[in-house]
C-alpha cells in the first residue's frame, strides 16, 4: 500500500515538472498558434543562468529573480529575431525555425557551460518528508505549488485582464483585433516573454531535482510537448491533466509492470487517448485554425 | 625498473645522435650510424593516434589527448626510440564515426603509420575494427566496451584494448560483497548500451560469486525521479542497491535512496568514478563504493603497489605540465602508446610484427591501468585486481583498504 502511495508521489512530482514546461507551450500557442520546440530551452535555460548567477555570488532569491527577466529577454529576442520576419509563413515552417533556434540555443550553451550537469541548491532544506509510508521532498511539493500558481496566474491573465482579453481577441481572430486597437505583434512578443518566464520558473523549480545540462531541455520538450497535445493544446487546464496523467502512468508502470517500458507505457497510453480524440482531453476541435 | 633502463639507453644514443651531428653529417646519416648498421631504420616511426577531443566525449578524450601530446615529447626528449624519434599523428575525432573513419583510413594510407591508438568511445571502436583488419594494421583502442576485443570476432585479431571492461568492475565488485558478506542484491540500471552492458554481465557472473539478484530495474536518460523503480527494489529486501550509469542519473538514484530512505549500501559503477558526480550528490554521495582504476588517486596509491612508480611519475609530470588531474581516461592513452612503443623498442618495427609483439609479449607489463597479460584470447590482459574500491568520504574519493 505505501509502495502504491509512493508511485503516485513520484508520479505526481515527475507529473507536476511536464505539466509546468506544457504550460510554456500553451501560452505561446494559444495567442500566436506556433508551436514552439525551444521550450525546453527556456527551461534549461532558466537552470543553467540559476547556477551561474548562484555560483558568481549572487544571494539564492536574488538569483533567482534575475534569472526570470534574463530569460524572459531571451524569449522576446527569440520572438524579434526569428518569428517576427517570417510573419506569413505557414505553420510548419514556424515550427522548424524554433527548432532550429533550439538546437542553436543548445549549441551555444554546450559552448558556455560545458558538457557536464550542474547541481542547483534546493530552494528550502532538502529533508524529505514521510507520510504513510511514502516520502516526498520539499521541492518536489515546491514544484507542484509553482505549478498551481502558474496555472492560477495564467486563468487570471487571460480571463481578468485587458491583455488576456487582448490575447483572446488575437487568438480568435488578429485581424478584428488589430481593428479594434489591439496589436497582434505586441500580443505575439508579450506571449514569447510570458512563455519564457514560465519556462525559467520551470528550469529553476526543477534544477535540484534534475541536473540541468545543455541538453536538458530536450527531453523535458518532449515530455511537455506531449503533454499538452494530451491536454489539448490552447488549454491551461488540459496541460495540467495532461502532464499529471504522463508523470503517473510513468511512474505506476514503472513500479507496477516494467522500469523498462515505461516510457513505451506512458506514450502508448498518450496515442490511445489521441486517436479516440484527436484535439486532446480539453482541446478545442479548431486546432490549426486562426492565430498570427 | 626495466623502463627506467630503457630511458638510460635512450638518453646515452640521443647524446651520441648529438655528438655525431656535431661533426657535421645529414640526419638521415646519424640514424643509419646509430641503428648500428641496420640500412634500414626509419626517419621516424609514425603512430596514429585519434581521440575524442572535442565533442560529446570531450571530458574522455581531453586527457587523453593531453597525456598523448606529453609522452610524445618526454620520449623524444630522451632520444626517441632506439634512436628513431617518434612521430604521433595526433587527430581529433570530434566523437564523430565519419570523422574517425576518414581519419584513420588517411593515418594508415597516407601516412603509413604502423598502428594505430585511440579511439576514445566505443561505438566508434566497433566500428574501425573492419579497417584495422581489412589493412593489416594493429590498433589499441581506448574505449571500454568488451566487445572491442570479442575473441569470437576475427577482427579481434588486430584490435587490442586497454580500459577495464565491465568484466572487471563487476567482478571487483563481488569480489568486494563477499568480503563484505552482502548476499542479495537490486540493481538498476540505465537503459543505454552501457547500462545495460552492465546488468548482462551483473548477472552473468552473479551465481558463480554467490551472489542473488532479487530485482532488476531500469531509467532513462534524464528522468528526473527513480523514487519508482527504487521502492520496487526495496519491497524485495535486497542487502545493496548496485546502480550501473553515468555520473547525473547516478546522483539521481543516490538521492532518491537517501530521501526514500535506505539504509543499505549504494554500490556505483566506475562510469561515475570522477569529480562531477562529487559536486553533483553532494551530501547524498557519502559512502557510495565503486570500482576503479588507480588514477583516480594518484596521490594515494600506496608506495608498495607495483604501479606505484608508474603512476606516481605520469601523474607529476601530467599536473606539472596541464595543472589538472590526469583521471583515469589518461591511463588507457599512457598505456596504449607505451604498448606500441615498448613493441617498437624490442624491434617490432613493421605492422604485423608489432601485433605480434602485443598479443605474446605483452607480459606481466606494468602499466598505469593495471598489470597487462596479453594473450591470443585475450587482447585486453587485465584482471579484477587491476581495479580498486573507492569510497565517497566527506565529500572525497577515498581508496578503500
Amino acid at each position: 500500500m505505501s509502495e502504491l502511495l509512493q508511485y503516485i508521489v513520484t508520479g505526481l512530482t515527475t507529473g507536476s515538472i511536464y505539466a509546468i514546461v506544457a504550460l510554456g507551450f500553451v501560452t505561446i500557442y494559444s495567442v500566436t498558434k506556433v508551436i514552439n520546440l525551444a521550450q525546453g530551452e527556456f527551461v534549461m535555460l532558466g537552470g543553467m543562468l540559476m547556477y551561474t548567477l548562484s555560483a558568481a555570488g549572487l544571494p539564492y532569491w536574488i538569483a533567482f529573480f534575475l534569472t526570470i527577466p534574463l530569460v524572459m529577454v531571451f524569449g522576446m529576442l527569440l520572438e524579434r529575431i526569428v518569428i517576427r520576419p517570417a510573419k506569413g509563413a505557414d505553420a510548419l515552417s514556424l515550427i522548424i525555425l524554433t527548432i532550429g533556434a533550439s538546437i542553436f540555443i543548445r549549441g551555444i550553451a554546450s559552448m558556455i557551460w560545458g558538457k557536464t550537469p550542474k547541481k542547483v541548491e534546493p530552494f528550502t532544506s532538502n529533508d524529505p518528508i514521510q507520510f504513510a509510508g511514502a516520502s516526498v521532498t520539499p521541492q518536489s511539493l515546491w514544484v507542484m505549488l509553482i505549478m498551481l500558481v502558474v496555472v492560477l496566474g495564467l486563468y487570471f491573465l487571460v480571463e481578468k485582464t485587458v491583455i488576456g482579453k487582448g490575447f483572446q481577441a488575437c487568438s480568435a481572430n488578429p485581424l478584428a483585433a488589430r481593428l479594434l486597437g489591439i496589436s497582434p505583434a505586441r500580443m505575439s512578443l508579450l506571449s514569447f516573454g510570458l512563455s519564457a518566464a514560465i519556462g525559467a520558473l520551470a528550469g529553476m523549480a526543477i534544477a535540484p531535482i534534475l541536473y540541468p545540462s545543455f541538453d536538458v531541455g530536450l527531453m523535458l520538450g518532449v515530455k511537455g510537448f506531449s503533454a499538452a497535445i494530451f491536454g489539448g493544446l490552447g488549454s491551461s487546464p488540459g496541460a495540467v491533466i495532461g502532464g499529471l496523467t504522463i508523470g503517473l502512468v510513468e511512474s505506476l508502470g514503472a513500479g507496477l509492470i516494467d522500469s523498462g517500458l515505461k516510457d513505451a507505457i506512458a506514450f502508448g497510453v498518450v496515442l490511445l487517448i489521441l486517436l479516440i480524440r484527436p484535439s486532446g482531453i480539453l482541446g478545442e476541435k479548431s486546432v490549426g485554425k486562426g492565430g498570427l | 625498473m626495466k623502463k627506467k633502463f630503457y630511458s638510460i639507453m635512450a638518453l646515452v644514443l640521443s647524446l651520441s645522435l648529438l655528438l655525431l651531428a656535431g661533426c657535421g653529417g645529414q640526419t638521415e646519416e646519424n640514424a643509419q650510424n646509430n641503428d648500428e648498421g641496420n640500412a634500414e631504420a626509419p626517419e621516424s616511426y609514425k603512430i596514429g593516434a585519434i581521440v575524442s577531443k572535442t565533442g560529446p566525449a570531450n571530458a574522455l578524450g581531453e586527457p587523453e589527448y593531453n597525456t598523448l601530446q606529453l609522452l610524445e615529447k618526454q620520449i623524444n626528449d630522451a632520444g626517441g626510440i632506439n634512436g628513431v624519434p617518434l612521430e604521433l599523428i595526433l587527430v581529433d575525432d570530434e566523437t564523430n564515426q565519419d570523422k574517425a573513419t576518414q581519419e584513420v583510413l588517411r593515418m594508415i594510407n597516407d601516412e603509413n603509420v604502423l598502428a594505430v591508438i585511440g579511439p576514445t568511445v566505443s561505438g566508434i571502436s566497433l566500428a574501425l575494427k573492419g579497417i584495422a583488419l581489412d589493412n593489416e594494421v594493429p590498433m589499441v583502442s581506448f574505449a571500454a566496451a568488451a566487445q572491442i576485443v570479442d575473441p569470437e570476432d576475427p577482427a579481434t585479431k588486430w584490435v587490442f584494448k586497454t580500459p577495464h571492461s565491465d568484466e572487471q568492475a563487476v567482478g571487483r565488485i563481488y569480489q568486494y560483497l563477499n568480503s563484505e558478506g552482502i548476499k542479495k542484491i537490486g540493481i538498476i540500471h540505465d537503459s543505454n548500451a552501457y547500462g545495460e552492458g552492465g546488468r548482462e554481465k551483473l548477472e552473468e557472473l552473479a551465481e558463480q560469486a554467490g551472489v542473488e539478484i532479487v530485482g532488476i530495474e531500469s531509467y532513462q536518460a534524464k528522468d528526473p525521479d527513480m523514487s519508482a523503480q527504487l521502492t520496487n527494489l526495496k519491497s524485495k529486501n535486497p542487502e545493496a542497491i548496485i546502480v550501473w550509469g553515468i555520473t547525473n542519473e547516478s546522483a539521481t538514484v543516490a538521492k532518491n535512496m537517501k530521501s526514500l530512505g535506505f539504509d543499505i549500501p549504494l554500490i556505483g559503477s566506475h562510469g561515475i568514478a570522477n569529480e562531477g558526480f562529487l559536486q553533483l550528490a553532494g551530501e547524498d554521495a557519502e559512502g557510495i563504493v565503486i570500482p576503479t582504476g588507480k588514477l583516480l588517486f594518484p596521490e594515494q596509491i600506496p608506495s608498495n603497489d607495483p604501479q606505484y612508480e608508474v603512476i606516481s611519475q605520469f601523474n607529476e609530470a601530467y599536473q606539472a605540465e596541464f595543472n589538472s588531474d590526469p583521471t583515469n581516461f589518461a591511463s588507457y592513452a599512457y598505456d596504449g602508446l607505451y604498448m606500441v612503443v615498448e613493441a617498437l623498442k624490442n624491434g617490432a618495427t613493421d605492422r604485423a610484427s608489432i601485433r605480434d609483439y602485443l598479443e605474446n609479449d605483452i607480459k606481466d607489463y606494468v602499466g598505469a591501468t593495471g598489470i597487462f597479460n596479453m594473450s591470443p584470447d585475450d587482447h585486453l590482459g587485465l584482471t579484477a585486481e587491476s581495479m580498486v574500491i573507492a569510497e565517497v568520504k566527506d565529500g572525497q574519493w577515498v581508496l578503500k583498504k
